[in-house]
């Protein structure tokens, strides 16, 4: 099989600038990526840690390959999110002692949250929100101290509390319940860190209430923040609250006297008209996750225009991928929309030319059409719709593809295999 | 890039404001923004904190904003004229007048850039 003429592979980078690892000569390098805030990612040593604006994240979340972290503007609404000793946390029969462990960003700076007493224990802060149903999602680093349960609560009207139990010896929720319907849980999830930590999110539509409160619990026993424990000593440690007002758990953001945001990533300007040969070609994408925002987001080899592209990009009803290849005036010449699970690896092939046009899924060839032009005056790769911004995708990127051929089905088969 | 901190009487005067940034419509009839600007919708803002019992039952009442706030970190830089006369970059028409102007971060932050030494 031919080397591909341009593969993005996240590895070297500098502030405004990705570099691919083919072609070479740098022809194929995004030189256009901004960010303007501040962002986090995991580091190669597994810590969290702060990346300047505008220089793309490499992340290490997975494992020892990076991925190119794409994300959309994200605000965390939980100010004083690593100082459970603030006074703006309101602590109920429990003991907090700051700064008493090292935290995810490596650094001594995670709080230990103690029980003084068997009865009902929790820390929390409540927020004010508009009186109407809204979609948050609320996440938490914690790591085992004694006891081997960890709870935690979101509420508005006591009556539509949501309550989650996880369980260290099994690294998973064992217990979520919404005690009404007027509040709904979407979904959980937990990742491990470093050194024994954890973080576990929670996305839920709040009920109509006008506030928020979130509370957490460390447990002996299996039960809710208010219930009684058999243990009067046990502990956790915590760092790294977060309150996002969307469905999606993003990278951490610290905060303190204040909620803050995270710009947007936009990452495009790759290759140029020379690179491209737009009667026949491949292009294969390789996202570790997609994000479940309201966008379509596209990843789009194009002509600098919505007229001529190569497509392949997730639909806002968020279950959905749509591959398609457009011409002239925007004709579709071939399409595919396609069920896709977000939260796992995917990997995407469109081949193109004259009259044969090939989309493969994960190692399977999904679509094909035997009639169709072929765009002209590809000449820019992007992660939005036409490498003008619009449509951005955000997720996590491990590897894009171009080859100036349409490569064979048993090649797209086997790069597609998951 | 500039931050701008501003102010509407509600937020339909807020979205208005935003979709006139400029908006596209996919071929599935949803909008999205083509402007490459961060807008964070703070709301009616918590000008107090309320305050709450240990059940989470309001003791004191939160005061909060009578207008509808926004904040946003403008991807506009400042250009020069052909005489090499610097043109300093200013909110974006329709904007200026529902600027607040603030000698601190106020209620919320964009990660890392202060707003005093950011805002036009």
């Amino acid at each position: 099989m031919a080397d591909p003429t341009l593969a993005i592979i996240p590895s070297g980078y500098k502030s405004g600038k990705l570099y691919s690892v083919l072609p070479e000569n740098g022809d194929g390098d995004f030189t256009t990526f901004t960010r303007s805030t501040i962002g986090t990612r995991v580091n190669k040593g597994g810590f969290i840690e702060s990346v300047l604006s505008n220089v793309p994240r490499l992340d290490y979340t997975n494992g020892k390959c990076p991925v190119l972290l794409l994300e959309p503007t994200t605000t965390n609404l939980q100010i004083r999110s690593q100082e459970f000793d603030n006074a703006i946390w309101s602590k109920t029969n429990v003991t907090v002692t700051a700064n008493n462990i090292i935290s995810p960003s490596n650094e001594l700076n995670a709080d230990k949250i103690s029980r003084s007493s068997t009865a009902a224990n929790y820390i929390n802060d409540i927020l004010t929100k508009s009186a109407s149903q809204l979609e948050y999602t609320s996440s938490i680093f914690v790591k085992q101290g004694e006891g081997d349960y960890f709870a935690l609560r979101v509420q508005g009207n006591y009556a539509d509390r949501i309550d989650i139990r996880f369980q260290f010896s099994t690294k998973s929720i064992i217990y979520s319940n919404a005690a009404s319907s007027n509040a709904i849980l979407r979904s959980t999830s937990v990742k491990e860190y470093n050194n024994g930590w954890f973080r576990i999110s929670i996305s839920y539509l709040s009920d109509t209430r006008n506030l928020l409160g979130n509370y957490f619990s460390a447990r002996s026993t299996s039960g809710n923040i208010d219930g009684g424990d058999t243990s009067s000593t046990a502990f956790v440690y915590l760092w790294g609250a977060m309150i996002q007002q969307n469905t999606f758990l993003t990278s951490y953001i610290e905060t303190t006297d204040t909620p803050v945001s995270k710009s947007e990533d936009v990452c495009q300007d790759s290759g140029d008209l020379a690179l491209f040969n737009s009667a026949e070609g491949s292009m294969f994408v390789d996202i570790e996750k997609s994000i479940k925002d309201s966008s379509s987001g596209r990843i789009t080899i194009s002509d600098g225009s919505s007229n001529n592209r190569v497509t392949i990009g997730k639909q806002s009803n968020n279950s959905q991928f749509r591959l398609f290849v457009a011409h002239t005036n925007g004709t579709i010449d071939a399409q595919k929309y396609t069920n896709v699970d977000f939260n796992v690896r995917n990997k995407f092939i469109i081949t193109w030319k004259l009259n044969d046009f090939k989309f493969y899924q994960n190692g399977s060839l999904i679509h094909f059409d035997i009639s169709g032009s072929v765009p002209t005056g590809l000449n820019a790769l992007a992660f939005n719709e036409n490498n003008l911004g619009g449509q951005d995708f955000f997720g996590q990127i491990n590897n894009v593809q171009y080859y100036n051929t349409a490569i064979s089905q048993a090649e797209a088969q086997a790069l597609t295999t998951i | 890039m500039y931050i701008g901190k501003y102010e509407f009487k509600d937020q339909k005067t807020a979205e208005a404001k935003i979709k006139g940034l400029g908006v596209a419509t996919d071929e599935d009839g949803n909008e999205y923004p083509t402007h490459k600007h961060s807008i964070v919708k703070l709301g009616y803002i918590v000008l107090e904190r309320g305050e709450y019992d240990s059940e989470g039952n309001e003791t004191k009442a939160p005061v909060l904003s009578s207008k509808y706030h926004l904040d946003v970190a403008w991807q506009l830089e400042d250009t020069y004229s052909e005489d090499g006369e610097l043109i300093k970059a200013d909110h974006p028409y329709g904007w200026k007048s529902a600027n607040v102007e603030l000698d601190s971060n106020g209620v919320h932050s964009f990660y890392g850039v202060d707003y005093l030494t950011h805002k036009f």
